[in-house]
């Protein structure tokens, strides 16, 4: 069993994924895959931690994806993550 | 004051969110934590001395300076620091190379933090364990006579002593050290040795008065099997364990003499035989002897045979008592004040002026190990930064002397340098009681919890032995 992680710490987690995710965008727009590489490998290790294990598992798809330089897969990646995080935003 | 000092803790991530969630999880446990986003300023706080680190926690993944870099520039002037590595690449081949590059551990992203406090706590009691193992090593390399660790003394008395065991310690001649308990006999036993050159050899110690006359012989000698029931197995004697060392036998004047003739035929022969066991065996060992007795007196009485004492006592060494040469007892105190707060994590700088008066006017009939005593007390019981007088012993109590004290002003009612019988004890409990009283039968006899028939009986038997006379 994990610890127990307050409200709060996940509301402020969740935001700073917001900001991510449009930084994600224009990244994707000027092609720029190492930004992608080090946010997909920071949400594989951090998103579980904070009890978001879809985003963990989110993460591992895009640093994946930006690692073989795949746009498509890494727009679907960066549109679950942003529906992910909407969606958990909407439940605090 | 003990020092409790908190635990400090270094964090180091690039990854905000999780740093701040680490901090706040180790602050709310009472740790002190600093934290880090780039590796290189947290290694340059480390090395200025900047941060308190007991542990450090790094991602492995970091910009500029990885991980694994960092763990190695810390360890070009820190051996012993625990670093706990944190890494979303969960690869063997990682795990391996980040515990070979002196991490003490390797936790997998995403995080169990339950787990990662386990892993800081553990890596927590190594380093208090580590830091104790280098200061008490300090300690000891810090304290230096004849180039001996941990030998204390500036007196000269233990000047000469040691001198003089230096002078003979490459000799093979026989020495007896004199000296009376406590006064560190064996530290000149260990100064010869190891002056001497068997250094490299054992020192095996033994004291003669602490095992019975039997079971010495076989300690001593050693035995084969089936030499007497329960010798189940063979076993090597202490003459045989000290080869090419030196044996120390203690305490010599408690030999029983059947045992002396045979420590003389040893010392003669330079050979041994084991208990049941017609084979001789040569022996190397060195053989120190020590006593706290007058042996020439010893000799006098019958207690000790002649021809050993002179076998014996080619080169005698006298340790002095403690309160012979009290400028070694403010060195040895500060020294067992040093030890027994690093041993105690007691937070001790000293002595008060008068724990200093108190400490050099004591008698210390116990010597050097009534004093290590007495500042063991002093440390475990102290409330300050400082030793005082009140920690120490209030005044000698000489050893084999007990002193009954049963009156209300604290008057010792009468002190005994033997055990008394308790019939003898009681008698002299109701006498006691009966002065104190007046000589008032029903107020005694009532404070003893007795009826005055009993009374009556207990003072008429003191009578009849003459020990007091009844007004």
């Amino acid at each position: 069993m994990n610890m127990h992680i307050h409200n709060e710490h996940k509301i402020k987690y969740l935001n700073r994924r917001m900001s991510e995710i449009e930084e994600l965008k224009q990244c994707l727009e000027s092609d720029d895959f190492d930004v992608a590489i080090n946010i997909g490998h920071r949400l594989k290790g951090n998103g579980e931690t904070f009890g978001f294990p879809a985003i963990s598992a989110i993460g591992i798809l895009m640093e994946k994806a930006a690692h073989l330089k795949d746009r498509e897969k890494l727009r679907e990646t960066i549109a679950d993550l942003t529906a992910h995080v909407e969606q958990n935003l909407k439940s605090f | 004051m003990k020092n409790k000092n908190l635990s400090s803790l270094v964090i180091i991530d690039d990854d905000v969110d999780l740093l701040e969630l680490l901090s706040s999880f180790f602050r709310q446990r009472g740790y002190n934590v600093s934290s880090y986003e780039d590796a290189r300023v947290a290694l340059s706080d480390i090395e200025s001395k900047k941060v308190q680190a007991d542990v450090v926690i790094s991602d492995l993944k970091l910009p500029v300076m990885s991980g694994l870099d960092f763990i190695k520039r810390i360890r070009t002037f820190n051996a012993v620091l625990p670093i706990i590595l944190m890494t979303a690449e969960g690869s063997l081949e990682v795990a391996v190379e980040a515990i070979e590059s002196g991490a003490y551990d390797f936790v997998l992203k995403p995080l169990h933090v339950p787990q990662l406090l386990i892993s800081v706590q553990r890596a927590l009691f190594l380093n208090q364990v580590q830091v104790e193992n280098t200061n008490l090593k300090n300690l000891f390399s810090e304290q230096d006579f004849l180039g001996l660790k941990g030998v204390i003394g500036k007196s000269p008395g233990f000047k000469k002593a040691m001198e003089l065991a230096k002078r003979v310690s490459s000799s093979q001649a026989n020495i007896i050290i004199f000296g009376e308990s406590g006064s560190g006999k064996e530290v000149v036993a260990k100064a010869v040795h190891e002056l001497g050159d068997r250094k490299n050899g054992p020192f095996v110690a033994i004291n003669c008065s602490a095992i019975p006359e039997n079971l010495l012989e076989s300690e001593l000698f050693g035995y084969a099997k089936g030499a007497f029931t329960g010798a189940v197995g063979s076993k090597i004697g202490l003459f045989e364990e000290a080869n090419k060392g030196t044996l120390f036998l203690d305490e010599i004047g408690d030999l029983a003499l059947p045992l002396q003739a045979k420590l003389l035929r040893v010392l003669q022969e330079r050979k041994i035989k084991r208990i049941g066991e017609n084979q001789t065996r040569d022996i190397t060992a060195r053989v120190i002897c020590a006593t706290h007795k007058d042996l020439k007196k010893e000799v006098e009485k019958g207690h000790f045979r002649e021809d050993l004492y002179f076998r014996l006592n080619v080169i005698p060494i006298h340790m002095p008592p403690l309160r012979e040469r009290k400028e070694d007892i403010i060195p040895l105190s500060e020294y067992f004040l040093k030890k027994f707060s690093l041993i105690n994590n007691a937070n001790i700088k000293g002595f008060t002026k008068l724990a200093i008066k108190r400490l050099e006017g004591l008698n210390w009939k116990g010597n050097v190990r009534e004093l290590e005593n007495a500042i063991e007390r002093a440390v475990v019981l102290s409330n300050s930064e400082y030793v005082d007088v009140d920690d120490l012993p209030q005044s000698d109590s000489g050893p084999g002397e007990t002193r009954v004290e049963l009156s209300d002003a604290g008057t010792p009612l009468f002190s005994i340098s033997s055990i008394m019988s308790l019939e003898d004890m009681s008698k002299k409990y109701i006498e006691f009681i009966f002065k104190r009283n007046g000589f008032a039968k029903e107020q005694t006899a009532k404070e003893l919890g007795i009826d005055r028939k009993t009374l009556y009986r207990k003072l008429k038997e003191l009578e009849s032995t003459d020990q007091m006379t009844i007004q």
